[in-house]
């Protein structure tokens, strides 16, 4: 009984640390927030239940966490095949307005539509690095990749990331 | 400020509302206290040295596998709320008055909303509880049980849930990529509310002593119905101005993937008719809505065809919703629990207990069915004149069958009103002016109210106040270049 009440409650603190975290990983996925609550949210339950019902205790909780959440949206990303990302960018959105500050409205839409004229495997680079705030040993740990590789591949990233900005100012002109 | 902080910055501002969180977090809470861990054998992995990582669970979500179906959540409360659940149970069944209903408002749909998060799923769910409080109506009122106490309880309540789902509603069609499901939420809503009043009507006409608690039912099923469709009508309109036509193919393909399953099951449905007893009066108006369905999924192709998305989507939920309220009606009429036979003598025979009511009560429901009666005709003689002097439009089909079910619907009325069924008559007269609303509202859709060049001058005479055009909301400006 003790095992799972301290569990329970390791779950929960991790809840508190991290729903942010990876509510924000899967908004800039999806970009629709009612979503990135929904995904948030299955990430958590199923990851318990796993848990529970194989009788493990994770050792390292917030990467499992994150690994099922980006399953979640790829799965979605499956279902919904035919929006292309091409389109997305293209017919723009109406962001979301609630009560919010414009300003901040306007640096989302930006960013939005920056990462997503970025190849998706430096797009997932930039978000594990500026959004998620993982520091490259980290990157390279949930990657399984060597720390060197991954370094190379965040600077390139950047690079991509200032050639879009710098892009997407052009046309706006 | 270089572009990574800037980045950074702008990422931050993204997070969870603390209402949001808190909530998420109880529903997380509720969950695993009811799922516990098995005492036995516990070991340890690290996620290097494990294909966890493969591993797919099911693929529905939580969610559905939880939360819609009854038996799962019924479980979760026992154990969280320590009801015995059989009791949680019984108590999904039960109806005001009963011992249990409490149970089933209190902790059943208290434990269902713990767990629906979005916007989008609040808002279904709050619907359905309202649908349920008019089911429960129906339900009382065929067994005689309605009386005043069990009206305030259901109206009520019914009215508060209705008023949480045009809120969330609201603030869904205000989110990004919630248009859509607003739409469909409302336009569901919409001809739920409208179906079900159709149908407590039909239950009053048959058992008269309960029509006295019914018609504060029905007025305010109605009322609510307008509600919604006002909302429904904004986001359509707000839809059809939108610019993001990839994700509004989809949904419009999506959508007319469901009016089509609909409109199948419709047909199934009429064929399996088997009840002889359904009110003939009835009989005319479900074949017209289905063959009006069908002509509407054809006009919203037309406009697919054309790219022009918004359109089609906006006319293929109202397809769908078309079929919906007539499979609810035909429903509705099958599950009555008392004898359907319109026999002339049964009907007769509640006018002798009419005149021991209130008199004054008599004329009301008298005095304003014929004043709907009066609205409802010379609503569809000015679409009708409106029509004949308009251009002659293009896909012209779907406004004739409209203009037939309005008339169908005014005889239908009529009928009702010479046998004195006060208010199935005012129903009747309800939905033939809706459905001459709808008419105008898709003609000036279709942009045919412009009389454009060698357009008829007695347009110009036409008092243009009848003829219902959406308002069209101001275009957002712009986002102001700032960087």
């Amino acid at each position: 009984m003790v095992m799972s009440e301290e569990n329970k409650k390791k779950f929960l603190d991790a809840y508190d640390a991290y729903s942010d975290a990876l509510y924000r990983h899967a908004y800039f996925k999806v970009f629709d927030k009612g979503k990135a609550e929904e995904f948030t949210q299955e990430a958590f339950m199923k990851t318990w239940e796993y848990c529970a019902s194989r009788n493990i205790v994770l050792k390292n909780l917030r990467a499992f966490l994150y690994r099922v959440l980006d399953n979640l949206i790829i799965d979605e990303f499956r279902k919904k095949k035919s929006v292309s990302l091409d389109l997305l960018i293209e017919e723009g959105y109406e962001p979301a307005v609630e009560g919010d500050n414009t300003v901040d409205t306007i640096a989302i839409d930006k960013m939005r539509s920056v990462l997503l004229s970025i190849d998706s495997k430096y797009r997932n680079l930039l978000i594990m690095r500026f959004v998620d705030d993982l520091s490259i040993p980290e990157i390279a740990e949930i990657l399984e990749e060597r720390e060197n590789t991954i370094a190379v591949r965040v600077h390139r990233a950047i690079k991509k990331l200032h050639e879009a900005y710098k892009a997407s100012i052009k046309e706006k002109k | 400020m270089d572009i990574e902080s800037l980045f950074k910055n702008t990422a931050r501002k993204i997070s969870l509302s603390s209402e949001k969180k808190q909530k998420m977090r109880d529903s997380i809470n509720a969950f695993i206290q009811t799922t516990p861990m098995k005492e036995e054998g516990l070991s340890h992995f690290t996620n290097k040295n494990n294909r966890i990582w493969s591993i797919r669970f099911s693929q529905k979500t939580f969610v559905e596998r939880f939360i819609l179906q009854p038996m799962p959540i019924i479980l979760v409360l026992s154990l969280l709320f320590g009801t015995g659940t059989l009791a949680s149970v019984s108590a999904e069944k039960a109806l005001p008055g009963d011992v249990l209903y409490p149970v089933k408002i209190g902790v059943n749909e208290n434990v269902k909303s713990l767990f629906a998060v979005s916007n989008e799923s609040e808002a279904k769910l709050k619907a359905s509880f309202a649908e349920t409080r008019l089911k429960e109506a129906e339900i009382l009122a065929s067994e005689g049980r309605l009386n005043n106490e069990t009206r305030k309880t259901i109206e009520t309540r019914f009215t508060s849930q209705s008023e949480e789902v045009k809120h969330r509603l609201n603030v869904l069609k205000n989110q990004e990529n919630g248009k859509a499901s607003a739409l469909s939420i409302s336009s569901d809503f919409e001809a739920s509310l409208r179906a079900h009043a159709n149908v407590l009507s039909a239950i009053s006409v048959k058992n008269d002593d309960t029509q006295e608690n019914l018609s504060p039912i029905v007025n305010a099923t109605n009322a609510q119905a307008s509600i919604v469709g006002e909302v429904k009508t904004n986001t359509e309109t707000e839809i059809i101005d939108s610019k993001s036509s990839a994700m509004l193919l989809k949904v419009a393909e999506q959508k007319k993937q469901e009016a089509e399953n609909k409109i199948q099951e419709l047909i199934e449905a009429i064929k399996k008719r088997q009840n002889p007893n359904i009110d003939v009066l009835n009989n005319g108006n479900i074949e017209i809505k289905l063959n009006l369905a069908q002509e509407l999924v054809k006009q919203g192709q037309g406009y697919f065809d054309k790219r022009m998305y918004g359109r089609a989507l906006v006319l293929f939920q109202e397809s769908l919703s078309t079929v919906q309220k007539a499979l609810i009606e035909l429903t509705g009429i099958k599950e009555e629990k008392v004898p359907i036979i319109p026999n002339p003598g049964i009907i007769t025979s509640s006018t002798p207990s009419e005149e021991e009511k209130n008199p004054s009560e008599i004329s009301n429901d008298e005095a304003s069915a014929r004043a709907k009666y009066k609205e409802a005709i010379s609503t569809v003689e000015q679409i009708r004149f409106y029509i004949s002097v308009s251009m002659r439009p293009i896909a012209f089909d779907a406004e004739e069958i409209r203009l037939q079910l309005a008339d169908k619907l005014i005889a239908q009325g009529k009928a009702y009103l010479d046998i004195k069924a006060y208010g199935k008559a005012i129903q009747s007269f309800i939905e033939a002016i809706d459905t001459a609303k709808g008419i105008s509202k898709s003609m000036s859709n279709a942009g045919y109210s412009d009389p454009g060049s060698g357009g008829s001058q007695e347009i110009d005479k036409i008092d243009p106040s009848f003829i219902e055009k959406p308002e069209l909301p101001k275009k957002p400006m712009p986002p102001q270049k700032i960087f």
